[in-house]
């Protein structure tokens, strides 16, 4: 008996807490597995989408604003949390960070500048709901004409 | 220690038992354009739209004598008169690598005979552009002097037209 407890131990300890977070989908213990999905990017593809901002110019638009430094352009988005196996209750921390940083231009997400660090975004997402954001794309007058990009990681931890 | 142990292993258990988590990545990508603004400061008579890149100016009925509308400056001379004001111009680049810039003007439409328009006294005409500066600095005011000028031998008519102006970067 006293192995066993000490293997289960070391099992339980062998397992760093990052390396669970960043296994994509899979839930660690008895809970039911969680699935992030995004609607409203354009390309969803389950967990990961593609946004494409297209032709980004001064001008004003329905998504788009100027500054006297720099062009906003606003997407609104959903992320939806569900459980596999429909017990979609309780609540995640929705947290977000850049891929890279990119210095010349900025990424905010409901008003939040978002860096290579997690942000939490969202501190109670209802799990089986739909949430919107709002992504801001604030890219100065400065910066040279060119493709941008970069990628936003999310991440969602059950509370 | 048996008791220590089971304690140990249930809170552990049970920590990883709530913390079920995901991960996604939304990629971003766009194509950015550079652009040039022209921004035109003209109050003047019953103007709308000033500070925009679309500007009227209403100057009403006009004479030889008479009332000049606000802003307005009237000069009379021999054979003809005109009347005159400054405009305000500011050209603003963004996500461009540009240090100056041209810019031109021309008349949308033919004038009637014995009135011409003028841009820092160059007559402008609606057949080609003429260059207001070749050595723009951006984000500076450039002030011509706008005029129309009308011949003592003009029939009265309307004076209505448009300028077009065009920023282009050096």
């Amino acid at each position: 008996m006293r192995t066993i407890l000490i293997t289960l131990l070391i099992l339980a300890l062998a397992t760093p807490a990052s390396a669970r977070r960043r296994s994509r989908g899979i839930a660690t213990g008895t809970k039911p597995q969680l699935n992030m999905s995004f609607t409203g990017m354009g390309i969803d593809t389950g967990g990961d989408a593609l946004l494409d901002a297209g032709n980004i110019t001064r001008t004003r638009g329905p998504n788009r604003r100027m500054t006297a430094r720099s062009t906003v352009t606003t997407h609104t988005f959903g992320i939806r949390v569900e459980r596999a196996g429909g017990e979609n209750s309780g609540s995640v921390t929705v947290r977000a960070f850049l891929e890279a940083s990119d210095p010349r231009w900025s990424i905010r997400i409901d008003g939040k500048t978002i860096g290579t660090m997690p942000l939490v975004i969202d501190p109670t997402a209802p799990i089986g709901q739909v949430r919107m954001h709002t992504m801001e794309l604030d890219i100065p007058t400065a910066m040279p004409e060119g493709t941008v990009f970069n990628s936003v990681v999310w991440e969602i931890t059950t509370n | 220690m048996k008791r220590f142990l089971l304690s140990l292993v249930a809170v552990l258990s049970a920590t990883s038992a709530s913390a079920a988590t995901d991960n996604g990545t939304v990629s971003l990508t766009g194509t950015l354009e550079s652009s040039l603004t022209i921004a035109i400061t003209a109050n003047i008579g019953a103007s709308s739209g000033s500070g925009t890149s679309t500007v009227s100016v209403g100057l009403g009925t006009i004479a030889k004598s008479g009332a000049v509308p606000i802003a307005v400056v009237r000069t009379v001379q021999t054979t003809d008169w005109k009347v005159g004001a400054l405009i305000g111009i500011v050209v603003s680049k963004a996500n461009l690598n540009s240090s100056s810039y041209t810019l031109t003007a021309q008349l949308a439409s033919s004038t009637p005979a014995g009135i011409t328009w003028k841009l820092n006294d160059v007559a402008l005409s609606h057949l080609s552009p003429i260059t207001l500066t070749s050595a723009g600095v951006y984000a500076e005011s450039l002030m011509p002097l706008w005029e129309v000028v009308i011949a003592n031998s003009a029939a009265p008519t309307s004076i209505n037209n448009t300028i077009h102006f065009t920023a282009t970067s050096n």
